[in-house]
């Protein structure tokens, strides 16, 4: 059955990318843009775990099934559906961040959004400024050791990520 | 870490356990006195009648199992006694956020969570019609994948801000950074992936327990797995070949591939045999309508919200499964009532559950579902159909309740379908990290369950059990004949 929060979040994703659960990289993405939304001040009600290749809500990968059973009839709702305008500011910030910079050539568009999200819940969870770059940039490889050599895709993330929080 | 000398309990299901000053404490608070207050199974007893163990033996459970994994794995110089008593603390207090009847009272915040979202839209009148549904329609609705008012999100409030807790910690030099470690394991935050998953993977403390325990109570015997076995197989592994310095459980394959099986059949079965019994889910779906509209008549806690802003007061502990049945009491006594919530509330406390009319049942993959299945299910789903039936039969629609439950065979804690999981290359991995693992001890390397050959499950991953019930809110028989004859000359099966 249909559920208000199913009708908004297809309102969001529509906002910000649109979303294909066809393709790995679409649902891998998909977690990340919400994630990103939240980050942004959105409140979708999803709370992300720390996984091992970063922030994964098990609610919202439970909520993608119902949304695909059901993606005709919830779409159709929510394009008649208009977000506020914080919320469709909050959305251009995300599809901004989501757009990978030349600086990032060498990710994949999923490795870039994980790289955005890990450097953002790892700042949350250790409750590190995002403007303490060298230290967040420790505790990623730390964890991602396959980053270290992405210094510059790192800094581009924190670019990002000051954008995408910046009230 | 408790050693022979230290206190104990006796429990059900894993006979002594010893705890250390610091439990023994926890243990004592009107915090956790709190969880003997609310049934592990909601309302299973009226079908189950010795299935009335509580969230607190169950807690006390998985402290226990989660030490026992945890000691298997310090001995391999995994874990140090820290991150043991951490973690039997985690366990211990997991669950000190549940809710009245565990998730039956849980389900019914997560919805009103989930509708909070239109606060985004310009105009939410779009989604009117959706919230003016029959109560016992929306109570069947699947609750929204929402965390926001999980009970894991209530305990952190919980822990944080009970100052029977924190006076504990306090006195047993508890410090704020190791209440911090523990609140970060119970909430999926902790940033070492080990710890997340000792908690909440698909063979997990919790799991292991209430898969022993609920059987236990209600008598059946799916539940004799062989627990220390399995402990004493499993290990610590790498992934992407070890390559990873993230930490993932596993279970040796060669040695226990077939008790972790069996662990997971288990499982399986308690959820469709037990959980997921026609007349409990009948009673507790009756239950989720009632507390629905409790919350609609503003007679109860409006939301997760509010709920946080009672945890500090005495109240909170009365906030369990007598203060529903507290509630449903008041509303049969009162004066105003609503007659659809009056026939709910009274139907869960004379314990007279809806009718069962139908079952349609197949295990498939999704969208691989059988025509038997399918176009039934289809038919189903749409409010218009219910009211043809509702008027063949001499009802009215919101009589006519639908519930769809899906079982996993292979649960895989996944953000993509199993056969999609399947394929065997490197970003598929990256999407299933809390499914079984096993590991070979001659080769040294981590395979997944469902990729392991000589798996009785791995064929059957991906499938789901789907049960579709029609209920129907009526004591009327001629109506249940109507009705059933009905389902089966529109539907076609």
């Amino acid at each position: 059955m249909i559920t208000k929060d199913l009708v908004v979040l297809s309102r969001f994703l529509a906002e910000v990318d649109g979303v294909c659960f066809d393709s790995l990289e679409g649902r891998i993405g998909f977690q990340k843009m919400v994630y990103l939304l939240q980050a942004a001040g959105i409140d979708l009600g999803y709370r992300f775990d720390w996984d091992v290749y970063g922030p994964y809500s098990r609610g919202l990968a439970s909520n993608s099934v119902e949304y695909e059973a059901e993606r005709e009839r919830i779409d159709e709702i929510a394009e008649r559906a208009r977000l506020t305008e914080p919320a469709r500011i909050a959305c251009a910030k995300v599809k901004k961040a989501i757009e990978k910079p030349e600086a990032a050539s060498r990710l994949t568009r999923t490795g870039w959004m994980e790289l955005m999200c890990s450097l953002h819940f790892i700042s949350e969870a250790l409750k590190i400024d995002l403007s303490d770059t060298d230290s967040l940039a420790s505790e990623l490889t730390k964890r991602k050791p396959f980053f270290a050599d992405h210094k510059r895709e790192m800094e581009a993330a924190f670019k990002a990520l000051r954008e995408i929080v910046a009230a | 870490m408790p050693s022979q000398k230290n206190p104990l309990v006796t429990d059900i299901v894993h006979g002594e356990i010893h705890l250390t000053p610091l439990e023994r404490d926890i243990i004592r608070t009107g915090t956790f006195a709190r969880t003997a207050n609310i049934k592990a199974l909601g309302l299973a007893y009226y079908v189950w009648p010795g299935a009335t163990h509580t969230r607190f033996s169950h807690s006390v459970g998985c402290m226990h199992i989660v030490g026992k994994i945890a000691r298997h794995l310090q001995l391999d110089g995994e874990l140090d006694d820290r991150d043991v008593d951490d973690l039997r603390l985690a366990g211990l207090l997991h669950d000190v956020g549940q809710y009245p009847l565990s998730h039956v009272v849980e389900a019914v915040y997560r919805q009103i969570a989930g509708a909070k979202s239109e606060v985004y839209l310009e105009d939410p009148s779009v989604l009117a019609s959706i919230g003016q549904q029959p109560l016992l329609w929306r109570a069947a609705v699947r609750p929204p994948g929402i965390d926001a008012a999980r009970d894991k999100a209530l305990a952190q409030t919980v822990i944080m801000n009970r100052r029977d807790i924190q006076r504990v910690f306090k006195k047993h030099g508890f410090t704020q950074d190791r209440v911090d470690r523990v609140v970060a394991i119970i909430a999926g935050k902790h940033l070492d992936t080990l710890f997340g998953h000792l908690l909440d993977s698909e063979y997990d403390c919790d799991r292991f327990d209430y898969v022993l325990r609920d059987s236990k109570s209600a008598g059946v015997s799916y539940g004799l797995i062989e627990l220390d076995y399995l402990i004493e197989n499993m290990t610590v592994s790498h992934p992407d070949d070890g390559k990873s310095p993230d930490r993932v459980l596993a279970v040796n394959g060669r040695r226990a591939l077939h008790a972790l099986e069996h662990f997971l059949m288990a499982r399986y079965f308690m959820y469709s045999q037990v959980i997921y019994h026609k007349t409990v889910r009948s009673l507790e779906l009756l239950a989720r309508a009632a507390y629905l509209g409790l919350v609609e008549e503003g007679l109860v806690y409006p939301d997760f919200e509010r709920i946080q802003e009672i945890v500090s007061k005495n109240e909170f502990i009365l906030f369990n499964d007598f203060y529903f049945l507290e509630k449903l009491h008041k509303y049969c006594r009162r004066r105003q009532q609503k007659p659809e919530l009056k026939r709910i509330v009274e139907r869960v406390l004379f314990r007279r559950p809806l009718h069962f009319m139908r079952e349609f049942k197949c295990l498939a993959k999704s969208g691989q579902e059988p025509p038997e299945y399918a176009i039934p299910r289809n038919w189903l789903k749409s409010p218009d159909n219910l009211a043809t039936l509702a008027d063949d039969s001499g009802l009215s629609p919101g009589q006519i309740v639908v519930e769809e439950l899906p079982v996993e065979m292979v649960p895989f804690g996944s953000e993509i379908p199993v056969d999609v999981a399947m394929r065997d290359d490197k970003e598929m991995r990256r999407a299933v990290t809390r499914s079984p693992r096993l590991f070979d001890d001659e080769t040294q390397k981590t395979i997944y369950l469902f990729q392991d050959r000589g798996s009785l499950l791995a064929d059957l991953a991906g499938k789901h059990l789907r049960l579709l019930r029609v209920y129907v809110n009526s004591d009327d028989p001629a109506t249940h004949g109507q009705l059933r004859k009905a389902i089966r000359t529109r539907t076609g099966y």
